[in-house]
C-alpha cells in the first residue's frame, strides 16, 4: 500500500535504512535520544504523523460503555490549553510557549519521543530532519505505522532525579492550576485535562460537559470490570465534591445496578486539601458509615505518573494513589507538592520507565 | 368558663360559659408562660436560656401582672408566640405583629396555681378554624419571613420544630466547628437538620440533600447525639422544591444505595404541623418525622 498524501506536499519523516534502532530515551531540557545497535544516536525528532496523535485523540480513544447515564464531552483535544497545534497543516506541530503550561500531556502523546520538557518547564517539539530521520514519500502506511509502534515501544521516561528536580514539578503544576483558573470555562479545562492524564495512565475515560445537567458526573473512567466515578475540583471546596461523589455513587449503585465494591470513587483535586478543612476526617467517616472509600488524587501524582510514563489500572489506585492524611503530611513536608528530590518514585509506588 | 374557642389568628379567642355568654380571652399570667418559654418537659437536654425562648429574636415580653404585652421592633411576625399560647389571648394585628386583647383583667380572677391547674385541665379547646382561613393565615405570616438572615432563620426553624414536640439545638452562628446547622435532639434517635435560608437559597434543591447526607454521615461517625440507622437526616427550607423530582429521586437512589433516610420539609409544611398541634388540636406523628423519607406531603 502506498501512502497517499491528503492534501498536496503532505509528507512524513521515515527512518532511513541503517542500524536498527534501540532505545528511545526522554530526558528534561533536551530532546530525546534515538539510539541505534551499533552505538550511534540522533536526537528524536517530529515525523509528522498523519493522524497528529500529539493535538488530538481518535474518537475510539476517547469511546468506553460504562454503562453510566451521562453526557460526555466530545472534546478530542489533546491539549486543555489549546497551546499545540499544526497552523501550517504539514502534521508540523507549534507549541505557544505562553499558553503552554508544561502538563506533559503532549510529550507522552509523541510516539517517537518528539517532545520534550525543557527547563523552564514547557513543552518543545524538535522537528528538523536529521541524518536518520528524513523526509521520504515512497512508503506505505503500515510501514510508517509499524516504525512509530516499535519507537513508542522503546521509549523510556527520564530519569526520576530529572523529574523531581528542585522546584521542577511545583512550578508547573502551579502553572496548569493558574492557567486552569484564568480559562475562559476553567471547570471544563480542568475536567479536559484530568480526563487525558486518565487516557494517559491507561484507563479509558470520559468527562461531562461543564454545566450541563445531564453530565451529572464529572468522569467516569473504566478498567478490567471496574467502573470508576470520578468529581474533580480545581478550586478549594473538596468538601463539595465529597457530597457530589456521594449522590453520584447513590446514582450508580440505585440505578444502574452498580455493586458497591465494584466501584472506584475518585475525587481529583487541583491542589491537596487544607488541614483544617475537616475533607479527611470526611472522608474516614464515609468510609467508616457507608463502606465506600473515597481516593484523593491530586493532579501532583497525575503529572508525576504522566512523566514517568506509567500505566495503571483501578487497582493500583486503589493501592498507591489513595492520598491520605499520612501521605499529605509526607508531601506537606517536602514543601509544596514533591520539590524533594529523595521522595522517590518508588516512594508513591511508581517506578519510572515503561 | 367551660371552653376556648378559637376562630380566627387575627383575634383573641373566646371564653364559653355554661350559658353560651363569652368573653374575649387575655393573659391569664399561666405558670407556664407557654407564649415565650419552652417547658422542661419540651426541652429534655441541658439547653442554654436561648434554647428556652420560644420567640426567636425574644421580642416578646409583658409588663408586670402582665398588663401590657410588649414587643421589640426586633419581632418578625413569625406568629409563634400567638399559637402558642393555650388560651388564645394573643393574636395577629394588622400589622403583622402579636397584640393583646385590651380587656381589663378585674373580668378574670387571681387563682392559686392547683386551681389554675384544674381549670386548665377541665377546659375544652375547641377549634373553629375555616380551612382556607389556615392557609390563608399561614402564607401572610410566611410572607414575612422572605427577608429573613441566617441567622434568625435557623432559630425560627429551631423553635418551630421543639414547638411540635422535637426538641432542637441550633448551632451559633459562625460556629464552624459545629458541622450541622441544627439538631434534634433524643436520647435514641437525634436528626441531623440542615437549614436553607431564603437569603441563601429559595428552597431545599439537590445540594441540600447532599449535605444532609453528609450530616448523617458524620452524625453516625462522630456526633455525640444517638441516632439509629433508618433516622432521618432532614433538609429544612422556605419554599417547597421547585425540582421536586430531582430531589425526591436522588432521596430514592440514597435509600436505596445507603439504607438511609433523608428527609425534606418546606416552611409551609413545617407551619402546618405547628398550626395542626396549637389551632387544630390535633396529634402529631413526631415519630414518622424522624423517620421521614422524602419530601414531607
Amino acid at each position: 500500500m502506498r501512502f497517499i498524501p491528503q492534501r498536496p506536499g503532505e509528507r512524513v519523516k521515515v527512518l532511513t535504512s541503517g542500524p536498527d534502532a534501540v532505545a528511545v530515551t526522554r530526558h528534561i531540557g533536551e530532546p530525546s535520544h534515538v539510539a541505534f545497535d551499533d552505538g550511534s544516536q540522533v536526537a528524536a525528532t517530529c515525523v509528522n504523523c498523519p493522524t497528529t496523535p500529539c493535538i488530538r485523540y481518535r474518537p475510539d480513544e476517547l469511546g468506553q460503555e460504562t454503562g453510566l447515564d451521562i453526557t460526555y464531552s466530545p472534546d478530542e483535544r489533546v491539549c486543555a490549553f489549546d497551546a499545540i497545534s499544526d497552523p501550517t497543516g504539514t502534521q508540523t506541530p507549534e507549541i505557544d510557549t505562553v499558553a503552554c503550561t508544561g502538563c506533559g500531556l503532549c510529550v507522552t502523546r509523541c510516539p517517537v519521543g518528539a517532545i520534550h520538557l525543557t527547563d523552564s518547564g514547557i513543552a518543545a517539539v524538535n522537528t528538523a530532519p536529521n541524518d536518520r530521520f528524513q523526509f521520504g514519500t515512497t512508503y506505505s502506511a503500515d510501514e510508517f505505522r509499524e516504525m512509530t509502534v516499535s519507537l513508542a515501544e522503546m521509549l523510556l521516561a527520564p530519569t526520576a532525579s530529572d523529574v523531581l528536580r528542585d522546584g521542577y514539578l511545583a512550578a508547573r503544576l502551579a502553572a496548569v492550576i493558574r492557567s486552569v483558573r484564568e480559562a475562559p470555562n476553567a471547570r471544563n479545562t480542568f475536567n479536559v485535562l484530568v480526563r487525558n492524564y486518565v487516557i494517559a495512565l491507561g484507563m479509558p475515560a470520559k468527562v461531562g460537559v461543564a454545566g450541563d445537567t445531564s453530565s451529572r458526573v464529572d468522569m467516569v473512567f473504566a478498567s478490567d470490570g471496574t467502573v470508576g466515578i470520578a468529581e474533580l475540583e480545581p478550586g478549594e471546596d473538596l468538601l463539595d465534591a465529597v457530597r457530589r461523589l456521594l449522590a453520584d455513587t447513590a446514582i450508580a449503585i440505585s440505578r444502574s445496578g452498580a455493586r458497591r465494591d465494584a466501584l472506584l470513587a475518585v475525587i481529583v483535586t487541583g491542589r491537596l486539601p487544607n488541614a483544617r478543612s475537616g475533607y479527611f476526617e470526611l472522608i474516614s467517616d464515609v468510609e467508616a458509615i457507608l463502606a465506600l472509600r473515597i481516593h484523593t488524587l491530586p493532579v501532583a501524582v497525575l503529572m508525576l505518573a504522566n512523566d514517568a510514563g506509567v500505566r495503571i489500572g483501578p487497582s493500583d489506585l486503589d493501592r498507591y494513589f489513595v492520598v491520605n492524611q499520612e501521605i499529605k503530611s509526607l508531601i506537606e513536608d517536602a514543601g509544596m507538592v514533591l520539590r524533594d528530590p529523595s521522595l522517590h518514585l518508588d516512594g508513591l509506588g511508581l517506578t519510572p520507565g515503561k | 368558663m367551660e371552653a376556648l374557642v378559637r376562630s380566627s389568628l387575627h383575634e383573641p379567642g373566646r371564653f364559653v360559659d355554661a350559658s353560651g355568654a363569652t368573653i374575649e380571652s387575655t393573659c391569664l399570667n399561666c405558670p407556664g408562660q407557654f407564649c415565650h418559654r419552652f417547658a422542661e418537659a419540651e426541652l429534655p437536654i441541658v439547653a442554654t436560656h436561648d434554647a428556652r425562648t420560644v420567640c426567636p429574636v425574644s421580642a416578646i415580653s409583658f409588663t408586670s401582672g402582665n398588663q401590657e404585652l410588649l414587643i421589640d421592633d426586633a419581632c418578625f411576625g413569625c406568629g409563634l408566640c400567638v399559637m402558642r399560647c393555650p388560651y388564645g389571648s394573643l393574636f395577629m394585628d394588622d400589622s403583622g405583629h402579636p397584640a393583646m386583647s385590651a380587656i381589663p383583667a378585674q373580668y378574670f380572677t387571681p387563682v392559686a396555681a392547683t386551681e389554675f391547674e384544674a381549670f386548665d385541665s377541665a377546659l375544652d379547646r375547641r377549634s373553629a378554624v375555616p380551612p382556607a382561613d389556615m392557609e390563608a393565615t399561614l402564607r401572610g405570616l410566611m410572607d414575612g419571613l422572605r427577608p429573613l438572615q441566617q441567622e434568625k432563620f435557623y432559630r425560627l426553624v429551631g423553635n418551630l420544630l421543639t414547638a411540635i414536640g422535637m426538641p432542637t439545638l441550633v448551632s451559633r452562628h459562625g460556629d464552624t466547628s459545629n458541622r450541622m446547622d441544627a439538631v434534634v435532639v433524643d436520647a435514641r434517635q437525634s436528626v441531623p437538620v440542615e437549614i436553607k435560608s431564603p437569603s441563601e437559597v429559595d428552597s431545599v434543591n439537590v445540594k441540600s440533600v447532599q449535605q444532609a447526607l453528609e450530616n448523617k454521615v458524620i452524625m453516625e461517625s462522630r456526633a455525640p447525639y444517638l441516632a439509629e440507622p433508618m433516622t432521618t437526616s432532614l433538609a429544612i427550607g422556605y419554599l417547597p422544591a421547585a425540582d421536586r423530582s430531582d430531589v425526591s429521586e436522588l432521596i430514592e437512589d440514597i435509600h436505596r444505595a445507603f439504607g438511609i433516610n433523608i428527609g425534606v420539609i418546606d416552611l409551609p409544611a413545617l407551619y402546618a404541623l405547628v398550626w395542626d398541634k396549637y389551632i387544630a388540636l390535633r396529634k402529631i406523628d413526631t415519630a414518622a418525622i424522624r423517620e421521614l423519607k422524602g419530601v414531607l406531603p
